[in-house]
C-alpha cells in the first residue's frame, strides 16, 4: 500500500465524516469503483458534491493511477468506524442468504463486532466451509479433514 | 488371525474418520507474494513473531526472519515455496531431537539423520533458540580440558566451560587442532558434538572416517551443513548444534562443541540478509551480525553446583584471509571469546605443526582450569620461548654471539622442535610434564632435531613404565615439589644415557 494512497484516503475519509455523509461517500465511491471495472462509468452529477472535488483535487495532482488503491483503504477506514469486519465465507456451492446471515450472527456475535460476509464458491473445499476474517481462518471444510486424516495414515 | 486384525484396524479407522468430521481448524494465515533464492515474502501474518516457524501448504517450512509493516520476510528451510502458496503460523519455534541417542549420529540441523543409522527415537526436543545461561548459574572456569597437544596445553590452557577460539588462513591445520582435541576426550567423559558449517561432503565423510577409526564417534555427534545446503541450513547448524551440547550439559555433563567454522556461517546469513533487503554495514554484513555470534557462544557455559555443575565448551573456529585478524568477523569473534589460538602459513610452511604463534594466541581464563604440575612447568616454557623469540629476531643477520646467547638460541629452537607434535597423536598431561620438564632443563640440547620425536616417546613410556607412583601423581595433577623435581631429572637423565647407549 502506497504511502501517496494512504494519505488520500485518511483526507477523504476525514472530510466526509466532518460533512456527516460516510455512507453516501461510500456507496458513490464504490459505484465510481464497480463502473470503472466494468468500463461503464456512472454519472458523476449524482455524486455528493463533497466526493466531486476529492475527483477533481486527484485528477489536478495527478493521482487517478492510484484510485483502486484509495478505495481499499478508504472502506478499511469505514468498517472501522462502523466496527464492521469484513469476512468471506468459502463453500463449493453457493450459500443462500438465509444461511449465510446466520453464519454472519453467530460469527459477529462471537467476534464482539457486526460481520460482513460475502460469499465464494471454491469447489477445492469439498464440504463445510472456509471462513476468512483478515489473517484468520476458519477451517471446517472437509479437504482439511481429508488432509488431516490423510497425514494420521501417513505417519 | 489376519481377519480379526484387519477388522481392528477397520474400527480403529472409522473412530480417526469420526473424531475428524467434526473438528474445525483454526489458524492464522497468509499468502506468498513473492519467492525465490531460499526466501519468500508472504503478505498478512500480522501476528506473527520473530524467528516463529511457518507452515506453507506446498509442506516447505520456514521462519519468520523480517517482520515488516504489511508482509513478512521468510526464509524457507526445507522445500520450495511459489507466488500464491498459503502460509500459517504455528506458534512454535524450530526444536530438534536431543539427548544420548544422537551419539554416534550424523544429522542435518534440522535433527534428521544422514547416516545409515535409520530412524531417531529420543523422547526430548529442544528449541534450537534458547536463553543462555545467567550470571547466577554461572561459574569461574575451574577444571581443565585436555587438548591432547603439547603447545596448547601448555600455553593456551583450555577450561571446561571456555570459549577458546582457533583463528588462521585457509589451510594452517585448524580443524585438525578441533579434531585431535575430540580425538583426546576418550576416556575424559566430555560427549563432544561437531559443526560443519558450508563444508565439502567429502571433508567431513574423512572426519567421520578417522573419529569412527579412532573409536571417537562413541561419544560424538556431527551436524552437518553443507556447501550445496541452503543458507538458511546453514544459518541455523550451529544453533542446532548447540541444542544438543546443551542437553548435555545441562544434564550435569561436560560437553564440548566445535563450530567449523563461524566465518562461512556469517556469510549464509549476510545473503539471507541481503536477500530480504535488510541495510548493509560493513563489509556488507547486517547490523546485527554481532549479535549472531555472541548469543551463540553466549550459550557456552560452566553451570553452578545448583545447576548440576555441567559444562559446555566452545572451540569455534575462524577462517581468516591473508592473516588478518582485524576484519570485521574476526575481531568480532575474538571480543566475544575468552582468548584464540592463532595459527599462522609462515609457520605452518616451515614446518611447524602445530602452526600455533605463541605470541599472540592467549587463554584468557584457561590458566585457573590448569593443573599445577603443568602450571610451574609452563612459566618456564613460556619465557624461555619468548626469550627466543626476541633473540633470534636480533642475532639473525650477525655471526659472532656470545656463549650464553647461543646456548640460549640453541634451547629455544629445541623448545620449538619439542613442541611439534604430529596429528591424531595426542599426548596425556602426565607425560606432557614429562617432556616439557625435560626440555625447560635442557635435555634435549644435544640431542639431533631428527631424533627428537622418538626421544620424547621413549622418555615419557620410560618413565610411565618405571615411575608408576610419579606418573599417579603427575597424572592427579599434583603440584611439583623438590622432591619430585628431582626424581624426575635423575629418571630423565638415566633415559638418556640409555638413549645415547642405543644410538652409538
Amino acid at each position: 500500500m502506497s504511502i501517496t494512497a494512504e494519505k488520500y484516503a485518511k483526507a477523504l475519509f476525514d472530510s466526509a465524516r466532518d460533512g456527516n455523509n460516510i455512507e453516501v461517500t461510500q456507496q458513490a465511491f464504490s459505484s465510481l469503483v464497480d463502473g470503472l471495472k466494468k468500463g461503464d462509468i456512472p454519472d458523476i452529477g449524482s455524486f455528493p458534491a463533497s466526493f466531486r472535488s476529492f475527483l477533481s483535487v486527484l485528477s489536478s495532482r495527478k493521482g487517478y493511477g492510484h484510485i483502486f488503491e484509495i478505495f481499499e483503504k478508504f472502506s478499511s477506514m469505514c468498517d472501522e468506524e462502523s466496527d464492521t469486519v469484513r469476512a468471506r465465507i468459502f463453500t463449493s456451492s453457493p450459500l443462500d442468504d438465509k444461511k449465510r446471515s446466520r453464519i454472519e450472527d453467530v460469527l459477529s456475535r462471537k467476534l464482539g463486532v457486526s460481520v460482513a460476509l460475502t460469499n465464494a464458491v471454491d469447489p477445492s473445499v469439498i464440504g463445510g466451509a472456509v471462513i476468512r476474517i483478515g489473517d484468520r481462518v476458519l477451517d471446517y471444510s472437509v479437504a482439511a479433514g481429508l488432509d488431516a486424516l490423510k497425514k494420521e495414515l501417513v505417519r | 488371525m489376519s481377519e480379526k486384525r484387519s477388522e481392528e484396524i477397520a474400527k480403529v479407522l472409522k473412530l480417526e474418520i469420526e473424531g475428524f468430521a467434526g473438528r474445525p481448524e483454526f489458524f492464522e494465515s497468509g499468502f506468498v507474494m513473492s519467492a525465490g533464492d531460499g526466501t519468500a515474502m508472504v503478505y498478512g501474518l500480522s501476528n506473527v513473531m520473530y524467528s516463529e516457524l511457518i507452515q506453507f501448504s506446498s509442506g516447505a517450512t520456514g521462519i519468520a526472519f523480517s517482520l515488516l509493516t504489511d508482509s513478512v520476510g521468510c526464509v524457507v528451510l526445507r522445500g520450495s515455496v511459489k507466488e500464491g502458496d498459503e502460509a500459517k503460523r504455528t506458534g512454535k519455534v524450530i526444536s530438534i531431537p536431543v539427548g544420548d541417542q544422537l551419539i554416534g549420529r550424523i544429522l542435518d540441523p534440522l535433527g534428521t539423520p544422514i547416516d545409515k543409522g535409520g530412524a531417531i527415537e529420543t523422547a526430548g526436543f529442544s528449541p534450537i533458540e534458547k536463553e543462555s545461561p545467567g550470571v547466577l548459574d554461572r561459574e569461574p572456569v575451574s577444571r581443565p580440558l585436555q587438548t591432547g597437544i603439547k603447545a596448547i596445553d601448555s600455553m593456551i590452557p583450555i577450561g571446561r566451560g571456555q570459549r577458546e577460539l582457533i583463528i588462521g588462513d585457509r589451510g594452517t591445520g585448524k580443524t585438525a587442532i578441533a579434531i585431535d582435541t575430540i580425538l583426546n576426550q576418550k576416556d575424559s567423559g566430555i560427549l563432544c558434538v561437531y559443526v560443519a558449517i558450508g563444508q565439502k561432503a567429502s571433508t567431513i565423510a574423512g572426519i567421520y572416517d578417522v573419529l569412527r577409526n579412532k573409536g571417537a564417534m562413541s561419544y560424538t555427534t556431527i551436524v552437518f551443513a553443507g556447501a550445496n545446503d541452503s543458507p538458511s541450513l546453514q544459518y541455523i547448524a550451529p544453533y542446532s548444534g548447540c541444542a544438543i551440547a546443551e542437553e548435555y550439559m545441562y544434564s550435569g555433563r561436560d560437553a564440548l562443541i566445535v563450530y567449523d567454522d563461524l566465518s562461512k556461517h556469517a556469510v549464509a546469513y549476510r545473503q539471507l540478509s541481503l536477500l530480504l533487503r535488510r541495510p548493509p554495514g560493513r563489509e556488507a554484513y547486517p547490523g546485527d551480525i554481532f549479535y549472531l555470534h555472541s548469543r551463540l557462544l553466549e550459550r557456552a557455559a560452566k553451570l553452578s553446583k545448583e545447576k548440576g555443575s555441567g559444562s559446555l565448551t566452545a572451540l569455534p573456529i575462524v577462517e581468516t584471509q591473508a592473516g588478518d585478524i582485524s576484519s570485521y568477523i574476526p575481531t568480532n569473534i575474538i571480543s566475544i571469546t575468552d582468548g584464540q589460538i592463532y595459527l599462522e602459513t609462515d609457520l605452518f610452511n616451515s614446518g611447524i605443526k602445530p602452526a600455533i604463534n605463541a605470541g599472540l594466541s592467549v587463554s584468557r581464563v584457561g590458566g585457573a582450569a590448569q593443573v599445577p604440575a603443568m602450571k610451574s612447568v609452563a612459566a618456564n616454557l613460556r619465557l624461555d620461548l619468548a626469550q627466543y623469540r626476541e633473540l633470534s629476531t636480533f642475532s639473525q643477520f650477525s655471526s659472532d654471539i656470545d656463549k650464553g646467547t647461543r646456548q640460549r638460541l640453541l634451547r629455544g629452537e629445541k623448545l620449538v622442535e619439542m613442541l611439534k607434535q604430529d596429528q591424531y597423536e595426542p599426548m596425556s598431561v602426565a607425560d606432557q610434564i614429562v617432556v616439557i620438564f625435560a626440555g625447560i632443563m635442557g635435555a634435549f640440547d644435544d640431542i639431533k632435531d631428527e631424533d627428537l620425536p622418538k626421544f620424547q616417546k621413549g622418555l615419557a613410556s620410560y618413565v610411565r613404565n618405571n615411575y608408576s607412583a610419579l606418573t599417579n601423581e603427575l597424572s592427579a595433577g599434583n603440584a611439583l615439589e623438590d622432591s619430585r623435581k628431582k626424581q624426575l631429572s635423575i629418571a630423565i637423565n638415566a633415559y638418556k644415557a640409555m638413549f645415547g647407549g642405543k644410538d652409538n
